[in-house]
């Protein structure tokens, strides 16, 4: 029973990871990159310089909307912090008696600013920078959202079933926790998946588990269809600072909002504010809700107080929150790890690497694994040829669209028409060239010559940068720029990387020998 | 600080658990050690990892700090590894092919 128990998981782990495990690379990568989404968004809009005061700049932000968008029907601020210099705004216009509500997605260019620590808006290039890896990894691209979180979702739920049969399929989780033997063939591929998996797993536990917390509401929806009329019902009761009151009616200015962050800040210990929203800007009754920074604490979702926006009164403050509400907080809180100071978050990031490791050395295994068993190693069955195409794709043609992303982003031209969306167009472009180059090349020169071109598409990004912007990791070192000066030794870090990997692969010897591979068959069932 | 002395401790923990295994022992000490040694190395590996865990809640806070333990085991632990391949790389290609398990 033991054996045939073993077994079953081996099985099931092997096609829960293979059958999504594309999507999973994807999901790890971007998700991996996305805990520098805001140093990627300032490295992507290099003519943001300045790093503001966060209060001034929050006044200004509000003097600017007071200005432009008086009539609104709420106003929402962040303020800048210190990984990201500017002011993001958007404001909901008022709901006109008889006309239509606007759609809420789409388009959010005009309801929507970046500023300045002036208030001014940002003259920057068009570009969704960090953002777009960001939402890349639960929504996906050219789908409806909804349809990609669910993908997503059920990717994630492969993958916790993944590590749990995995964690059952591989016997000796100690006594070969160290080690990794080099230059044995798939003994060598499977040495560094367990590797990989072993010495991050609690971060892949972690990560995938609060991955599907995140959008829980979405995935098990019957607890609330159960309980409420609608699921509307059910958010106003959870984040009770949505409830409005009437307009008056009776015009009043706002107060000044720095003196309510001082206060909201001493109250949070120190904590800094993460938002700012004005509803009924300009009106009697007009409310002021500041929300603590997710960065300040583990727990995603700050606290917030709510002022009287005329009087400065405090009118509530967040009630203190349930036990499943605090467990959903603090899950997303870890699963984000916006509250990571540097050490953490590089830390973050090299487990997602590690991770990106592990779901990239399973999907190579799968094919090591049966390369040996294959009649006739030259002419592969259709679903061997399938998988290994499909790997170079992933596993080397992704990271080359996220470097020509961001060879994009310098070299498209500024005034372009969607410029942002073409950024983000030549990313898909360039992942789909590595995909047909896949299929139309012999599998081991896919492999060398796609890594090779994301080695060098990352190498190239340095150069380019230093070609088309004034900022560069030379000219930080002089200038304490520290942020281009990490970018570029990053993409050389890849670069390297990548170069490595395509020699390695340009150097495996691909078994031909019938006697070999019998021989290769037989350690591994003695292994 | 808090975050170096942690991954010092983690890293010596780990450096404590691979030298008590038999089979590491070769690259990683130079020789086989007898089994009360072994005993004693893995009985201070584990302390040592405790004792960053200890470091890490009382530097950090114990939210925050179990948390950054985690990614110090992580990072102690690949960097054993490599210092353990880099031994096993270095080690004279007749000897490396000796051992069997």
């Amino acid at each position: 029973m033991k054996d045939g128990f073993r077994q079953c998981m081996a099985w099931l782990h092997t096609w829960t990871g293979l059958l999504l495990g594309w999507l999973l690379f994807a999901i790890f990568v971007t998700g991996t990159a996305a805990y520098f989404q805001e140093e990627i968004s300032r490295w992507m809009k290099p003519e943001v310089t300045a790093a503001p005061d966060r209060d001034a700049a929050t006044q200004a932000a509000i003097t600017y909307l007071n200005r432009t968008q008086p009539d609104a029907e709420s106003w929402f601020i962040s303020p800048p912090s210190a990984r990201s210099p500017t002011v993001s705004t958007f404001w909901q216009p008022r709901k006109v008696a008889g006309e239509e509500p606007r759609k809420r997605r789409g388009r959010r260019g005009d309801t929507s600013a970046t500023l300045d620590g002036q208030g001014q808006p940002v003259t920057a290039r068009e570009t969704q920078g960090g953002f777009f890896l960001y939402r890349f990894h639960f929504d996906l691209h050219y789908m409806p959202v909804y349809w990609a979180r669910y993908l997503v979702g059920v990717a994630a739920m492969f993958m916790l079933i993944a590590i749990f049969s995995g964690i059952v399929t591989h016997k000796k989780i100690f006594a070969d926790f160290f080690m990794l033997r080099f230059g044995k063939g798939q003994r060598s591929w499977l040495d560094a998946h367990n590797v990989t998996a072993v010495f991050a797993l609690p971060f892949y536990l972690m990560i995938t588990y609060t991955g599907l917390v995140t959008l829980a509401t979405m995935y098990m929806p019957w607890g609330i269809a159960a309980n409420y009329s609608k699921p509307d019902a059910f958010f106003e009761e959870v984040f009770p600072g949505r409830a409005e009151v009437e307009r008056s009616g009776i015009g009043a200015p706002l107060v000044a909002v720095t003196p309510l962050m001082e206060i909201a800040r001493r109250r949070w210990n120190g904590a800094e504010i993460g938002s700012v929203r004005v509803a009924m800007p300009g009106d009697g009754n007009s409310i002021i809700t500041l929300t603590r920074a997710s960065s300040g604490a583990i727990g995603s979702r700050g606290e917030s107080m709510v002022f009287s926006g005329t009087s400065g009164d405090l009118l509530e403050k967040s009630p203190v929150q349930g036990g499943a509400m605090a467990t959903q907080s603090v899950m997303i809180g870890l699963h984000a790890g916006r509250f990571a100071g540097w050490g953490l978050r590089w830390l973050y990031f090299l487990s997602g690497v590690g991770g990106t490791i592990m779901v990239g050395s399973g999907l190579v295994l799968w094919t090591v694994k049966r390369r040996v068993k294959l009649a006739d190693p030259a002419r592969p069955h259709f679903g061997f040829r399938v998988v290994s195409r499909m790997n170079i794709a992933a596993i080397a043609g992704l990271p080359a669209g996220i470097a020509t992303y961001f060879l994009a982003n310098r070299l498209l031209p500024l005034g372009m028409e969607a410029r942002a969306d073409w950024e983000i167009h030549s990313l898909f472009i360039a992942w789909g060239a590595t995909l047909i180059w896949a299929i139309a090349r012999p599998e081991k020169r896919a492999w060398v010559e796609s890594l090779a071109l994301a080695g060098g598409l990352f190498a190239a990004v340095p150069v380019i940068n230093a070609l088309t912007v004034p900022r560069n990791g030379i000219s930080g070192l002089l200038s304490g720029d520290w942020l281009f000066v990490a970018f570029d030794i990053a993409m050389l870090v890849l670069a390297a990387g990548f170069g490595f990997s395509a020699r390695k692969a340009a150097r495996a010897t691909t078994v031909k020998s019938p006697r070999r591979a019998r021989a290769i068959k037989e350690e591994l069932a003695t292994a | 600080m808090t975050h170096i002395i942690a991954i010092a401790l983690c890293i010596a923990g780990f450096a404590c658990l691979c030298a008590a295994m038999v089979r590491h022992q070769p690259d990683f000490v130079g020789r086989k050690l007898d089994t009360g040694t072994s005993h004693r190395l893995r009985h201070t590996g584990f302390s040592l990892l405790l004792a960053a865990l200890a470091v890490d809640m009382i530097g950090l806070g114990a939210g925050y700090g179990a948390i950054a333990w985690c990614a110090h085991l992580t990072l102690g632990a690949g960097l054993v590894l490599f210092r353990l391949n880099r031994a096993i790389a270095r080690r004279p290609a007749k000897a490396r092919a000796a051992p069997k398990n």
